[in-house]
């Protein structure tokens, strides 16, 4: 891979942190009144305000408390939540514990999932098993996954009673009960991203399958098989991969819909319960970590593209 | 080696190739010649076992008395790449872009001959020498976009080239690059051709070009064969088809005076879906058409390897 | 073939599109019932003859509340959509007619857009404000911004490279002229299509939100909000569960599969792979 490449990306990679982080400081600016005020309700003492007010640096001025911020975030000291009373890093990390793992499951079930169904439907093309899945990932788009969640805790955890209808037990108490209380979490996100996944599959396949170089191997020798897995699918997986990192930013706002209906103790519960805490320095360190995420994920799936298909290195091109 | 019997193939209802046949002996190279829309390509297809899904095939194709007309998918993989092969027009797209060169040179030698990634490697480098491409390491490991038209047309070819084919077809190999290249090209594949013992099928719209490589030529119309001879005899005045004499005098070259305009077959090639009925396909634009032309001209030997498909040959020899 | 599946697409989706239209109109002049009248007596009634679709824990009725809940989902989509093209379209113009440097910030910035979805700038801004329907609105609204921007640059680029824009130039027209005469006229049937699809993505966006307490609150009706409160009754009346995530459903795919359709109608071109 190009160093040039890599540098430029990194580059990109880093500004777009700094804006972010800019935007996220920001918007908290607008807050009308005082931060400390609001943390510790309408009737509290006005001494205790100050004295709050004090302690968390809220007298400085708005350069001094990004900057402080901003270190505190490079250094992984985020300061001390006020409702809980717990350094915010500790509780972010073990808020994350669930969030990440259920965000990477839903991703590879969707991403296992949108592949059988769109190489099937490539192969079908414009017969009735690919109709069938042209209608089944239109409902998918279509479908809230937070509806689907409910009945899918209507069947499995009411009706079968196969598993909880929500909480988590942690992982400490074994794997097994962890990834149960994640299955319907995970496949009731997974199945609205295959959906989307799956028709851009399909596409990426059959235009793959069209092209010249396709003949080009077949006329070596290679069967129909080995011309679509050596050839046609790694080619056709760069539009793929890219449209997966797109849609991180989907599923992780998925997630934290979806921990609200399992009762998951994830980051998406977190920012809830903060904002209900009226704790602002959480709900901004959780939402910069979330965007941070998205960031750092569309960042990698774009060297992963580029690694794929090394024509990407070259322009500074946008898809 | 290869026996084409009135070799006749129908695409989405319409028959366009209507009944081609030629030979081709090993070491020999037959030029192919025709305008877009002849069945050219098609043909060529045919002869890999590439012909797209609808497509109907009937007549013979015998490839060393091996009949690949009734031949099984499976059958056709170990043909395909191994003792036959083809050359595709198109150099950027008939290339896997993210696929390094050495590794699509070296596929077919890791299909057919089981050599494993490091020998076949070392192989590809020797064959892109081969060809005549300078430094064939780095070019090895280069994609396709990091090379010219000319470099690209060249990996094609030692890319059909790999396991030592005993047929090599080559669709318009030249057609894609400029002037320049294009001689070259031709000269290099029918060098190969001659030094390896392979029968060369080069197949293209410029008879003046391939016409140096050939033997023979054999001149296609609307899906049919109109001429076939030696090359020599054609070029040097013994064209006995009026489309063969009007390709020639269209030429370009030397000597034309100033002002005075290349002569050029009028009209265009019929659309073979409206073609009906029997007759010349040629009559339209043919200068000595007659009557008689609308019933199907049968062949007529000129020589005992020189035919053409004319009734009226002798005015034709005589009027060149 | 291909003919069949483009009409059968965009009928089902004009259809659908237009059922939601009509439901939300009507539903400001009639319902079976008042949406907001309470009979506690009769809470949480399976379908039958006097509640088409039951009650809810209230004793409303369901299918009033369905109707008037559509109300809602309209109302966020098109001025969340309203947003998103205006400030959309005006930025992506300016980015295919500047080009050069503000091209780039307005990528990047496109690009940052695309990190913040909806729920987050919701939460985000609900931290600061509080929640309400404006939130919502606001959030989706911003959200769809790059999105439009993105597609409307890409269509007004093809357009200013197309050989009669750069005789309109060559003859001395300004940039708006141009713009107006040339540009627009092209752009609008992809940015109706677009519109379509992100109409799509509000109602679906508003009833997450609604859902999880940031958007349309209570008394106004809205489909995500009663999801949420048939969740706590889920043993005793599911199918209360079922009803509103159907409308979104429903209403969602109508406007997918319409924006899908006329996008196979205005360019062709993009449906050859279908």
């Amino acid at each position: 891979m190009s160093p040039l490449f890599l540098a430029r990306r990194l580059l990109t990679l880093l500004l777009t942190l700094f804006v972010a982080s800019l935007l996220v400081f920001g918007v908290l600016e607008l807050l009308p009144g005082n931060a400390a005020q609001l943390l510790m309700g309408p009737d509290a003492a006005p001494e205790a305000v100050a004295a709050l007010a004090e302690k968390l640096g809220l007298n400085d001025a708005a350069i001094t408390r990004y900057f402080h911020w901003l270190t505190g975030l490079l250094r992984g000291d985020l300061g001390e939540s006020y409702a809980y009373g717990t350094p915010v890093a500790t509780l972010i990390a073990e808020r994350l514990a669930l969030t990440v793992p259920l965000a990477l499951l839903a991703m590879a079930l969707a991403a296992l999932l949108a592949l059988a169904a769109g190489v099937f439907a490539a192969s079908r093309h414009n017969r009735l098993g690919d109709w069938l899945v042209s209608a089944l990932s239109q409902l998918g788009i279509a479908l809230p996954n937070f509806w689907f969640a409910i009945l899918l805790i209507l069947v499995f955890s009411v009706g079968l009673q196969w598993v909880p209808a929500g909480g988590f037990p942690g992982w400490g108490e074994g794997v097994r009960p962890a990834l149960q209380a994640l299955a319907l979490p995970a496949v009731s996100l997974a199945v609205v991203q295959a959906a989307i996944l799956a028709r851009v599959t399909r596409g990426a396949v059959l235009e793959q399958l069209h092209e010249d170089y396709v003949r080009t191997a077949r006329a070596k020798g290679l069967s129909r098989r080995s011309a679509l897995w050596g050839h046609v699918l790694r080619n056709a997986m760069v539009p793929v991969t890219t449209v997966m990192g797109l849609q991180f930013a989907n599923l992780l706002a998925g997630t934290i819909v979806i921990e609200n209906v399992f009762y998951l103790p994830g980051l998406g519960r977190l920012i809830f319960q903060a904002i209900a805490n009226r704790d602002l320095t959480v709900v901004r360190d959780c939402v910069m970590l979330l965007a941070a995420m998205v960031v750092a994920v569309n960042f990698v799936v774009d060297l992963l593209a580029a690694w794929i298909d090394p024509r990407l290195q070259q322009q500074g091109q946008r898809a | 080696m290869l026996e084409v019997d009135d070799l006749r193939i129908r695409l989405h209802g319409t028959e366009l190739v209507r009944g081609l046949s030629f030979t081709l002996g090993a070491g020999e190279t037959l030029g192919l010649i025709g305008e877009s829309g002849s069945g050219k390509t098609l043909t060529a297809l045919a002869l890999m076992g590439l012909l797209p899904d609808g497509a109907q095939l009937s007549g013979s194709i015998l490839f060393k008395g091996q009949d690949l007309t009734a031949l099984a998918d499976k059958a056709w993989g170990a043909l395909r790449g191994r003792r036959i092969a083809m050359v595709f027009q198109e150099p950027m797209t008939a290339l896997n872009p993210l696929h390094r060169v050495g590794d699509q040179v070296a596929e077919p030698r890791r299909l057919h001959l089981a050599r494993r990634a490091g020998e076949a490697r070392q192989e590809a480098v020797e064959l892109l020498r081969y060809v005549g491409l300078a430094d064939p390491a780095r070019i090895a490991d280069s994609y396709p976009h990091q090379l010219s038209g000319g470099q690209r047309q060249r990996v094609g070819i030692a890319m059909a080239l790999a396991c030592g084919p005993e047929l090599l077809i080559a669709d318009e190999p030249s057609t894609a690059l400029d002037a320049s290249q294009q001689a070259h090209v031709l000269a290099t594949l029918a060098a190969m051709a001659a030094e390896r013992g392979m029968a060369l099928l080069l197949i293209s719209h410029d008879l003046a070009l391939v016409a140096r490589q050939a033997q023979r030529l054999l001149v296609m119309y609307a899906g049919q064969g109109v001429e076939q001879g030696p090359a020599a005899a054609l070029l040097g005045g013994g064209a006995a088809h009026p489309y063969t004499q009007g390709l020639l005098a269209a030429r370009p070259r030397i000597g034309v005076a100033r002002g005075e305009r290349l002569p050029a077959l009028p009209g265009t090639a019929p659309e073979l879906a409206e073609l009906r009925g029997g007759g010349c396909a040629f009559r339209e634009r043919c200068r000595l058409a007659q009557e008689a032309c609308r019933k199907s001209p049968p062949l007529f030997a000129v020589d005992p390897a020189h035919w053409s498909r004319c009734l009226r040959v002798e005015e034709a020899l005589r009027e060149h | 073939m291909r003919r069949i599946r483009t009409n059968a697409k965009l009928s089902l989706g004009f259809v659908l599109t237009v059922a939601l239209l009509l439901t939300a109109l009507l539903s400001t002049v009639w319902t079976p019932w008042p949406t907001g009248e309470l009979d506690v007596l009769a809470k949480l009634q399976p379908p039958g003859e006097a509640h088409w679709l039951g009650t809810d824990s209230l004793g409303r009725d369901v299918a009033s509340l369905l109707m008037a809940g559509a109300q809602v989902s309209i109302e966020v989509g098109l001025i969340a959509v309203a947003i998103g093209l205006g400030l959309g379209t005006a930025l992506g113009l300016l980015a295919a007619a500047r080009g050069g440097w503000i091209d780039e910030l307005l990528m990047r910035g496109a690009d940052l857009g695309f990190a913040f979805p909806a729920i987050l700038t919701a939460l985000l801004f609900t931290a600061v404000f509080g929640p309400g329907i404006e939130i919502a609105i606001a959030a989706i609204g911003l959200h769809a911004v790059p999105t439009f921007a993105r597609v409307t640059r890409a269509s007004a680029r093809e357009v200013l490279s197309r050989d009669y824009c750069l005789a309109a130039r060559a003859c001395g027209r300004g940039a708006w002229d141009i713009t107006r005469r040339h540009v627009l006229p092209n752009v609008l049937p992809v940015l109706i299509v677009q519109g379509t699809i992100q109409f799509a993505l509000a109602i679906l966006a508003e009833a997450a939100l609604s859902y999880l307490g940031l958007g349309t609150q209570a008394p106004q009706p809205s489909w995500g909000r009663m999801l949420a409160e048939a969740q706590t009754f889920l043993f005793s009346a599911p199918l209360l569960a079922v009803f509103p995530g159907l409308a979104v459903m429903l209403a969602v795919l109508g406007l997918n599969l319409l924006g899908d359709g006329l996008r196979d109608l205005v360019d062709p071109r993009l449906a050859r792979v279908r």
